[in-house]
């Protein structure tokens, strides 16, 4: 009975892992890319690298208020909603924006943002259109090219996968602690084993927690039963119930002016303190029934419930206060999801939840990638006397060229669609999209004429100069350099280009390596057969079934 | 699509239908193993209907990864079948029951 459980659980391993590992390294890539969200864009906007940036300081609300509501109510009088969104500590500006009436059938207008000037003269109104890090974000969940909701239920499904994929990799791991302390370089296939293992195994609590979180973001989509069965399927009033005080109100009709926003600064401190506050959200402008909510900077505690302060824009009175204290089901539920998302993560903290990220999107690719190998030395046979290697080896070869080599040299392609797209250009966040997508292609189209390392190669070799060139491509495209940056202590924008420069010498690292082992071939291969000759390993157990 | 032996029986048994059938079984009867699950806790657990529900659906994946498991790890992909839909129809009795 042990020894067919644990030959299962090889299989399901297998399996699970082969067939929806690309989705999978998309969707990791993509998260993990995102822990830098806030930085990307701001990166991505080079209109406000100077002389916007600037601290968040109590003396100047009243008067930043003041000023938001009459530049509001002279440029947006119309709008949906007004925000006046004040400076954090991963959005350094002071923005006004305003989302317009939205068209007939849509849900949603549009969304104008206009960034303060550090002097409090002017606005910055011309920033460039750009997703910025907000790509990153929606292709973690959403994909892209497709509706949202048949993608969520895709990238559902294969993290449900992932899962499945852990768990079962925890079992057929005999010897975890072992195996935790080996690395057999330049061993073949042996040597792709043991990077698999080490990823996985290093950033194990990581992944376990990164997949049953990612679950638990879009549960009310996935696993909606117990709405059904306690509720009846009434989402709105479960959700009603879980967080009161979220409930849109609609618009009367009765005209009614709207307060002075900076009049309730009082009743706000009373309840926070001096805590910062972060933006200020009116709803229903100059109607009886317009609110206006205050958020707090929740910074770096670990929670990612927005609990606002929300007051009747037409009385100034105080309509909802969140609870003190929330049950402990909310608080272990709110604790999951920011332990998804990761809000509260200081600087280094942050930096390490995006190496766990690297960790698992090369515990995606070394699996996939040792499978490959795998197959390859059993068909070598074949191979050499003439014969093509079977579609499924083709096809995986393929595609991992496609997505693991492909995947940096296309977000390269989206920061250079960024900086080099002409600004005015109509749809130009959509385009620098497009850019990303037709990088895939095109080393699909590579991959598809050839699988040869010498197109991996050249894959890792254009994204490493690319990624290397970022901080000159900053430099020509920027009013702030890097060195400038650095002195001036932006580190979010001097990051952005420290770390791809960093990124790009590893691709490079990565292609040498490779070029090694194209010479010497002949040695690796007659070592990996010797290793394979070893007898019944669990490994070899697994892409017999594989196979 | 040419078989290699028109003897369905030993069809049935192969390799890549068992796999098929366990891979379905882990999916659908799984997910159906899941949400009965969940349903019948959101009901059972005496808290507040929201909070009960809460957690129904966060500890849903984990009886759906168990029931995964399950289908990989029983002698045959018919046992696979008969354990999970048997295991969510009688926790689907029990929601009718409670409710």
């Amino acid at each position: 009975m042990k020894e067919t459980f644990f030959r299962s659980m090889t299989w399901l391993h297998t399996w699970v892992g082969l067939l929806v590992c690309w989705v999978l390294l998309l969707v990791f890539f993509a998260g993990t890319v995102s822990y830098y969200r806030y930085e990307i864009s701001l990166w991505t906007k080079p209109e406000i690298h100077s002389d916007v940036f600037q601290n968040y300081q109590t003396e100047n609300l009243t008067h930043q208020l003041r000023e938001g509501q009459a530049y509001l109510s002279q440029h947006a009088e119309n709008a949906k909603d007004w925000r006046i969104n004040f400076p954090t500590e991963r959005k350094p500006y002071l923005s006004y924006s305003w989302q317009t009436q939205p068209e007939a059938g849509k849900r949603r207008g549009q969304f104008i943002e206009h960034i303060a000037h550090v002097n409090g003269q002017d606005m910055v109104t011309d920033v460039r259109n750009s997703r910025g890090g907000n790509f990153f974000y929606r292709l973690h969940f959403d994909l892209h090219y497709m509706p949202a909701k048949i993608a969520r239920w895709i990238v559902g499904f294969c993290t449900m996968f992932m899962l499945l994929a852990l768990i079962s990799g925890i079992v057929i791991h005999k010897r975890i602690f072992k195996d935790f302390f080996s690395f057999r370089r330049n061993k073949g296939g042996r040597s792709w084993l043991d990077a698999h293992n080490i990823s996985s195994v290093l950033a194990l609590p990581y992944h376990l927690m990164i997949t049953y979180t990612g679950l638990i973001t879009l549960m009310l989509m996935y696993m909606p039963w117990g709405v059904m069965t306690a509720y009846d399927g009434d989402t709105r009033a479960f959700r009603a119930e879980l967080k009161p005080g979220r409930e849109q109100v609609a618009a009367s009709g009765t005209p009614a002016p709207l307060i002075q926003l900076s009049e309730l600064l009082p009743t706000v401190k009373a309840s926070w303190g001096d805590t910062p506050i972060k933006q200020v959200v009116i709803s229903n402008i100059n109607d009886e029934n317009s609110r206006i909510s205050f958020y707090k900077n929740t910074g770096q505690s670990v929670t990612d419930l927005r609990i606002p302060l929300i007051f009747s824009g037409a009385s100034g009175e105080l309509v909802s206060k969140a609870s003190s204290a929330p049950s402990a089901a909310n608080a272990t539920h709110d604790t999951l999801m920011s332990l998804h998302t990761a809000r509260f993560a200081e600087p280094v903290l942050r930096f390490f939840f995006f190496i766990c990220g690297f960790m698992g999107c090369a515990m995606i690719a070394t699996g996939t990638l040792l499978w490959a190998v795998k197959i390859r030395q059993k068909q070598q046979k074949l191979i050499k006397q003439g014969n093509k290697p079977s579609l499924g080896l083709r096809l995986v070869e393929g595609l991992n060229l496609t997505f693991i080599a492909g995947l940096p040299l296309a977000t390269c392609a989206f920061f250079y669609a960024n900086r080099l797209l002409p600004t005015q250009m109509a749809d130009r966040a959509q385009w620098e999209i497009h850019s990303f997508f037709a990088v895939i292609c095109l080393t699909a189209v590579l991959a598809f004429f050839d699988r040869s390392l010498t197109s991996w190669r050249r894959v890792l070799g254009l994204s490493a100069v690319a990624f290397m060139a970022i901080p000159l491509l900053n430099w020509g495209t920027s009013s702030q350099h890097l060195f400038q940056n650095m002195a001036s202590q932006q580190w979010a924008l001097a990051g952005f280009d420290i770390l791809s420069f960093l990124i790009g010498i590893a691709l490079w690292f990565a292609r040498k390596k490779l070029a090694q082992t194209h010479t010497k071939t002949s040695n690796r291969v007659a070592a990996s057969t010797a290793w394979a000759k070893k007898g019944k390993r669990v490994s070899t157990a697994s892409t017999k079934e594989g196979a | 699509m040419v078989l290699p032996n028109l003897n369905w029986r030993a069809f049935i048994r192969s390799q890549p239908i068992n796999i098929m059938s366990r891979s379905f079984a882990a999916i659908f009867a799984g997910y159906l193993v899941a949400a009965t699950g969940s349903g019948l806790l959101a009901l059972i657990i005496p808290l507040p209907a929201s909070q009960s529900v809460l957690i129904a659906m966060m500890l849903s994946f984990s009886f759906y990864v168990a029931a995964a498991i399950w289908a990989f790890s029983v002698g045959t992909s018919r046992q696979a079948w008969r354990d999970l839909l048997l295991i969510s129809a009688i926790l689907y009795i029990f929601i009718l029951w409670v409710s």
